[in-house]
């Protein structure tokens, strides 16, 4: 008997039975766990998805937003103002998510809740998303560090989680806005 | 042939993923023990006498002899004894209707006879007079190895962004 013949004693499977139930063989292991190392890699370091939680960043970022951590955002350009950035918080798996609106050395305040960024007010699109009373005396950031602070400023200040971050804590950018 | 030698470097694959899942670490004790303080905080509605003094006994089994807390805004910052602060917990626990306190990400540290958790809790409280809290906090928390047991020495918040 040919292998012709043999081959053609086994009806051929579709597409769709072959892709949910291969056949498990050492190369389609060796691809498995090939396919694995890279999906774990590019999502647990480059790209590393994440949930929104609370809601300093509406109306950008509602509560609950999914979307992912771009880090390599940084790898050939500075952080600057208007960047929405993802903050690591006491480990990788908790993160804040926040907009730059100061580099270091810059003078930030808030006035009547304008804000305020070396005795210029800021008048770009991101920072007036949401009516603001806030009042804040005017700060140096530390050299190394950016001011962040979220969209959301309709909330109470004493509820907002804001202020000076050193750059070494940014993880990288929100994807998927 | 082929498939003995794979079925040979399949098995030995599980048996080195067994081992490290399964293999008994120190710091998967300390987690037990952060895991036990998270239990021995929460509240789920109302308690009888039986459940507070056991939730009571369970806090002083884990907290040394001194303790010390340094967390912004708490007003018993400073040193304490463990009966100190078993007592202040309860006093706390019994101005909430519920509690839940549960860790999110943890990172534990251990050099010798001294661990270090790193560590960022989602908290809910209702409180019985001043509503809901509800927030996300990093903190570190410092143990001691004493007579075989981890015993918690120290509790901070860790203040990311400074305004």
């Amino acid at each position: 008997m040919t292998d012709n013949n043999k081959s053609e004693e086994q009806p051929r499977r579709s597409w769709l039975s072959r892709f949910l139930l291969p056949k498990i063989t050492p190369a389609f292991c060796l691809r498995f766990i090939i396919l694995c190392a890279i999906a774990y890699g590019f999502f647990g370091y480059l790209c590393i998805p994440a949930w929104t939680n609370g809601k300093s960043m509406e109306p950008v970022y509602k509560d609950g937003t999914f979307l992912f951590c771009w880090t390599p955002a940084y790898w050939s350009r500075k952080p600057r103002p208007g960047d929405a950035v993802m903050i690591k918080y006491g480990g990788t798996k908790v993160m804040l998510l926040k907009r730059i609106v100061a580099v270091e050395g810059d003078i930030v305040e808030f006035r009547k809740g304008d804000l305020y960024v070396n005795n210029e007010k800021v008048t770009a699109r991101w920072n007036a998303l949401t009516p603001c009373d806030w009042e804040l005396p005017p700060r140096t950031v530390s050299p190394g560090h950016v001011y962040v602070v979220g969209d959301n400023r309709a909330m109470p200040m004493d509820e907002h989680q804001f202020g000076e971050v050193h750059t070494s804590k940014i993880a990288g950018v929100p994807l998927l806005q | 042939m082929k498939n003995t030698i794979f079925t040979i470097l399949l098995v030995l694959a599980i048996a080195i993923i067994a081992w490290f899942v399964f293999k008994p670490d120190e710091k998967k004790i300390v987690q037990k023990r952060l895991d036990d303080l998270c239990e021995a905080v929460n509240k789920q509605g109302e308690e009888n006498p039986v459940t507070i003094a056991a939730k009571n006994l369970a806090l002083g089994n884990l907290l040394h002899e001194n303790v010390t807390i340094n967390v912004n805004e708490f007003p018993f910052n400073g040193s304490h004894s463990s009966s100190e602060l078993t007592s202040l917990a309860t006093q706390g626990r019994a101005y909430c209707k519920y509690i839940n306190v549960h860790p999110q990400s943890v990172d534990i540290l251990i050099q010798d006879k001294e661990a270090t958790i790193q560590t960022v809790f989602k908290i809910k409280l209702t409180t019985n007079f001043k509503g809901d809290y509800n927030e996300i906090r990093s903190f570190v928390f410092k143990l001691i190895k004493t007579d075989k047991k981890w015993l918690f020495t120290s509790f901070e918040d860790q203040q990311i962004l400074k305004r």
